[in-house]
């Protein structure tokens, strides 16, 4: 347990937006969570230059369907269906963040997607985005979303739709500073949702440590107007990412970064079968 | 010179004695019909032939209670008989106009109608459950997956051969794209300038076999979206045949004897798969509605909640449970009161809906002949007939052994629009139609269908014989409408006093009416009286008052009448004698009420040319049976005085003071009298009134409304005062119709008034004159101081003058003058 002050608050949270629907229920999480812990929202749109490059290339075509001929790309009109993904982001950002009050903003750069976001979100305090940028299969773990959350020394919040509201949230503490601060987040999302209600799984220790931990858990919550269940994770299940793939309820699941099981095990096959919106704190 | 008849000849009298009953409470009121035996054997003959055809035709007067008798005896009959099996329509899937017929053991019909409404119940419940449920969208989730993982993979396979070849896929904002990379970044066109030719033309051929395989990949996403699609379809049937078969099979376990029903659960089992997406989409709208198959929408927008298709889906599963014979016991007897096409037939009934009439199968309503299939139909013939298209529509239904519902327009082929055409209903009924004697007889006349659908015809008379077993059961049959419409007892004085009037209604001493309704009428008029006198039983007092008061409400132009001849303003005398003239007898009858009233004949003679004037006839009041009389009692006067001479008189004869029409021969006979006493110039007596028929040869015969007759003249006589030596000449052969009055009977009883019964013209005459009508002798001449004698005396001098005229060219004077 962490004695210092209270962790670092969440202040600044980045959204990556591109055109896909994912991405817009990462927009619509990214607001809700800002208003939870009253933060600003910054959308970040990147105009991949190998797309505008490539499009440039006299060869280039881009295939359709299976029937048509690939119609030749153009780096003009390349540009002008970006910008308009990024104007359409824009709006949306705008519109969800008005209608809750949160301070938001927008910047549209050029450049590798990949580094450009993890370039932004080295300047956030939390990097929100979709599993994929494309209308995919459950299972597919998109190629930037797969570097962010191995690389990104930032909190990643990522989706592939948004969580219902009235679902409790679910998060797991073990005492460490990032579990603290994962407690911290999650308690304020599940008093900001309809639910109020928070579960909170503990490790399997001695009695003392799951006491302090209790307690941990009691201050955190305090003054927060939310409903929290403790589990202990049986020890047979505990250290195991499998323990919380069919976790209770159905909604936003924060956990530590810092948890061994995320490293060692496949975070793609974790989220394939969690489905939910999964929140790794740094 | 004839005797009057005895008092006790002109009344029949039935004693309260001869009945072995105190009250109509003694006897067991359980008598429907009494006599009409050729009838009721018709009926029952009818009512268990089998034959094709064999349908009754009840035919006979108004009131004589045949069709509550029919059902009475049908009701009986049929309650031994099977009971008939119950009939449903239910909705054709494969041709939802033509809905189906299902046939069902009797009470089985609303078993399945109660069952088939569980099932939808269950299943707007378990369908769309099932496809709400966890299970379902996991497994159709899955197989979406397995679809797009398969096409990712191969992308994925894809980029990765290009990335070793140095080509990248890229994803544009509409597709794929491929381009030449260089340790990871795609070249710059500047780079691509500078590369040469070769190696251009390298890098392009190969990014468009990249296209072309990437092309490939695309190709196989529709099939493999239907394979996904299939496999869903699949799913669907297989979530909904478990949500469905649950109840399907129990219901084909309870029905498992009836062929029929299995069908149609096979055939209900395999419509709801069919429409499985109807729920797939409801579930998945979350309760907006999805598309509905054409049948009816009630009204409801919302369509439910959840996954409910809405109210008017399921009404496609519905049984329509036509003839319900659950409670039937034995076959049905039906009585159709208002029997127009439809309610015979049954129809279509229709709902407006925005404007359109829409309709389905479960809007067939029945009608008679379905209620009345494999029992009895009751109808009468007049309503039938005035009912447009109802009797066609039976007898169709008749020919063909089967119900066809449709509406009249259809049958015509008038109507176009679209409607339903249920399965016809074979059909097995017995048919008996009540009605009056000449409708029976114009369809016989008229309509070949009846010889081939009526074969049986139950004729109903008017009377019923007296025989000792008929009187008790009368009696029987009185006290039973007593207790049918639960009306005090009568003691046997006023049984008696009812049957009397029952004879008098049909003017026969023989016979006793079996108009039921006018003896139902009497006995409730009677009660009427008896409560309205606070008395609990019904004598023959009040008996009396009914009969005197309904009399009373009709007699207002007889009262009339009399009250004319009292006031002398119609001339009758009724003493003393005249010369010529006679009372005539008429009988008059205005709205049921029939009265006699007596009408003086006049008669005057002359020299002339032998014709006899029937003044009516010449003015055109008289019809042609009055015509017919009058020539033939000029026929008798010629055969008996004309033989040796010619008849030289003319003569002329009126109803005096009728201004009216006349018809009917019954005044004959007082027309040959006053014609014989103004031959004879000898008086005929006013105190005697005269009805009778004659015949060429004399003989009187016997006419119609006798009791009316003689109570008119009695009536004039008693207002004025009987003298005691008035009275009425009779046919004869009229005796056994006498039913008079009871005051009549007292006053022949006390010498008062007379009644005499006439056979012949002679007979008649010398009661009218007091003198002999004389017979001829053996000269051939009658004697001279007969009747007859001065008749012929008259008639020579006539004839005598009239030669004499004829030869001395008129000049009268120069003739002799005859004896």
């Amino acid at each position: 347990m962490s004695d210092d002050a209270s962790p670092p608050p969440v202040q600044r949270i980045l959204v990556a937006a591109d055109a896909s629907p994912q991405s817009q229920a990462a927009l619509a999480a990214a607001v809700q969570l800002a208003a939870a812990v009253e933060a600003a929202v910054k959308g970040l749109f990147v105009e991949d230059e190998q797309l505008l490059r490539a499009a440039g290339l006299p060869f280039t075509a881009e295939v359709r369907t299976h029937s048509q001929p690939p119609t030749p790309l153009s780096d003009r009109r390349m540009e002008r269906q970006l910008r308009r993904q990024a104007e359409r982001a824009e709006a949306a950002l705008q519109r969800t963040a008005e209608s809750l009050d949160v301070p938001h903003s927008f910047q549209v750069v050029t450049g590798a997607v990949t580094q450009e976001l993890r370039a932004a979100a080295a300047e956030a305090d939390l990097l929100a985005l979709g599993k994929t940028s494309t209308d995919s299969s459950r299972h597919r773990l998109g190629s930037t979303a797969r570097a962010l959350l191995s690389e990104c020394g930032t909190s990643v919040l990522v989706l592939r739709s948004a969580a219902p509201l009235h679902q409790p949230v679910l998060t797991y503490f073990d005492g460490s500073a990032a579990g603290d601060r994962a407690l911290a987040l999650a308690a304020r999302c599940a008093c900001r949702g309809e639910g109020d209600r928070l579960h909170v799984l503990l490790p399997a220790r001695d009695d003392d440590t799951t006491a302090r931990l209790r307690e941990g858990v009691r201050t955190q919550c305090r003054d927060l107007d939310v409903e929290t269940n403790a589990h202990i994770l049986p020890p047979s299940e505990a250290d195991q990412l499998a323990a919380l793939a069919h976790p209770p309820g159905g909604g936003l699941v924060v956990l530590p970064r810092t948890w061994e099981p995320l490293s060692t095990a496949s975070l793609q096959q974790f989220l394939y079968e969690l489905d939910r919106p999964l929140l790794l704190v740094q | 010179m004839i005797d009057a008849l005895s008092p006790d000849a002109l009344r029949q009298h039935f004693a309260p004695s001869d009945f072995d009953f105190e009250t109509t409470d003694d006897l067991p009121a359980n008598t429907q019909v009494v006599g009409q035996d050729r009838a009721v054997d018709a009926l029952e003959f009818g009512m268990n032939i089998d034959g094709d055809g064999h349908n009754v035709f009840a035919l006979g007067p108004t009131g004589t209670g045949r069709r509550e008798l029919v059902q009475h005896l049908l009701e009986d009959e049929a309650a031994d008989d099977e009971t008939p099996p119950d009939w449903c329509y239910v909705n054709n899937f494969d041709d939802e106009r033509e809905p189906r017929a299902l046939r069902l053991p009797a009470g089985r019909g609303c078993d399945l109608q109660e069952d088939m409404e569980a099932l939808i119940e269950e299943l707007k419940t378990a369908l769309p459950a099932a496809f709400e449920s966890e299970e379902y969208h996991s497994r159709r989730e899955m197989i979406q997956e397995e679809a797009q993982q398969g096409q990712e993979a191969a992308l994925e396979e894809l980029q990765d051969e290009a990335r070793e070849d140095d080509i990248a896929l890229i994803r544009t904002p509409q597709g794929f794209a491929f381009a030449p990379i260089r340790d990871g970044d795609v070249l710059a066109p500047d780079e691509v300038e500078s590369m040469p030719e070769e190696e251009r033309e390298a890098v392009q051929s190969k990014i468009e076999s990249y296209q072309e395989e990437l092309q490939n990949i695309l190709q196989k996403v529709p099939e493999s979206q239907r394979e996904a699609r299939d496999r869903i379809e699949e799913l669907n049937e297989e979530m909904a045949a478990f949500a469905i078969d649950d109840g399907i099979n129990t219901l084909r376990q309870k029905y498992s004897t009836l062929e029929a029903v299995l069908d149609f659960l096979d055939d209900v089992r395999a419509d709801l798969l069919d429409n499985v997406d109807v729920f797939v989409q409801a579930a998945q709208n979350g309760g907006r509605q999805g598309q509905m198959p054409p049948m009816l929408q009630q009204g409801q927008q919302g369509g439910g909640q959840g996954g409910d298709p809405g109210g008017a889906f399921w009404r496609r599963y519905r049984v329509n449970l036509l003839v319900d014979n659950c409670d039937t016991d034995g076959a049905p007897v039906v009585y159709e009161d208002n029997p127009n096409y439809q309610n015979l037939v049954g129809q279509v009934e229709q709902i407006a809906q925005m404007g359109a009439l829409v309709t389905d199968f479960n809007l067939i309503q029945p009608g008679a002949l379905h209620e009345a299939n494999g029992g009895y139909l009751i109808v009468e013939a007049r309503k039938l007939l005035t009912q447009p298209y109802a009797w066609e529509g039976l007898k169709r239904a008749l020919r063909n052994d089967k119900i066809q519902i449709e509406s009249p327009g259809q049958a015509l082929g008038l109507m176009r629009t679209v409607t339903l055409e249920p399965e016809a209903i074979p059909l097995d009924v017995k048919l008996v139609v009540v009605g009056e004697r000449l409708l029976y007889y114009l369809l016989d006349a008229y309509d070949p269908d009846m010889e081939r659908l009526f074969k049986v015809m139950a004729d109903f008379d008017d009377q019923i014989d007296r025989s000792d077993g008929h009187e008790a059961e009368y009696a029987d049959l009185i006290a039973t409408m007593i207790a049918e419409n639960d009306l005090p007892p009568f003691d046997s004085s006023g049984v008696a006093r009812v049957m009397e009037r029952s004879v008098r209604l049909v003017s026969d001493t023989e016979k006793l009416s079996a108009r039921i309704d006018r003896i139902r009428d009497l006995v409730e008029e009677a009660s009427y009286w008896a409560n309205h006198n606070d008395a609990s039983t019904v004598t023959d007092a009040h008996v009396q008052t009914a009969i005197d008061e309904k009399i009373r409400r009709a007699s207002r132009m007889r009262e009339r009448v009399q009250e004319s001849i009292e006031r002398d303003t119609l001339y009758i005398d009724t003493d003393g004698a005249a010369v010529g003239q006679v009372n005539g007898l008429a009988y008059l009858e205005a709205g049921g009420f029939g009265f006699g009233k007596p009408n003086r004949i006049t008669a005057r003679t002359r020299l002339g040319k032998g014709e006899i004037v029937d003044i009516e006839r010449e003015a055109a009041l008289g019809g042609p049976l009055h015509s017919k009389g009058v020539l033939i009692l000029s026929g008798f006067l010629q055969g008996r005085f004309a033989q040796r001479y010619p008849l030289s008189l003319s003569a002329s004869l009126v109803f005096e003071q009728s201004y009216g029409g006349i018809d009917g021969d019954s005044a004959s006979s007082a027309e040959l009298y006053a014609l014989l006493s103004s031959l004879a110039d000898v008086p005929l007596r006013q105190t005697l009134a005269v009805t009778g028929s004659v015949n060429q040869h004399g003989v009187v015969q016997p006419i119609g409304g006798v009791n009316e007759k003689i109570e008119g003249f009695f009536d004039v006589c008693q207002a004025r005062g009987l003298t005691g030596d008035q009275g009425v000449l009779i046919p004869a052969a009229n005796t056994d119709q006498l039913m008079l009055r009871r005051d009549v009977v007292e006053a022949a009883e006390a010498g008062d008034f007379h009644i005499y019964p006439v056979e012949t013209v002679d007979q008649g005459i010398e009661l009218l004159t007091g003198a002999e009508a004389g017979t001829r002798d053996e000269q051939g001449g009658y004697p001279d101081d007969t009747i007859n004698g001065r008749v012929e005396a008259r008639l020579r001098t006539y004839a005598d003058r009239r030669r004499q005229f004829a030869l001395t060219n008129g000049q009268a004077e120069e003739a002799s003058e005859e004896a």
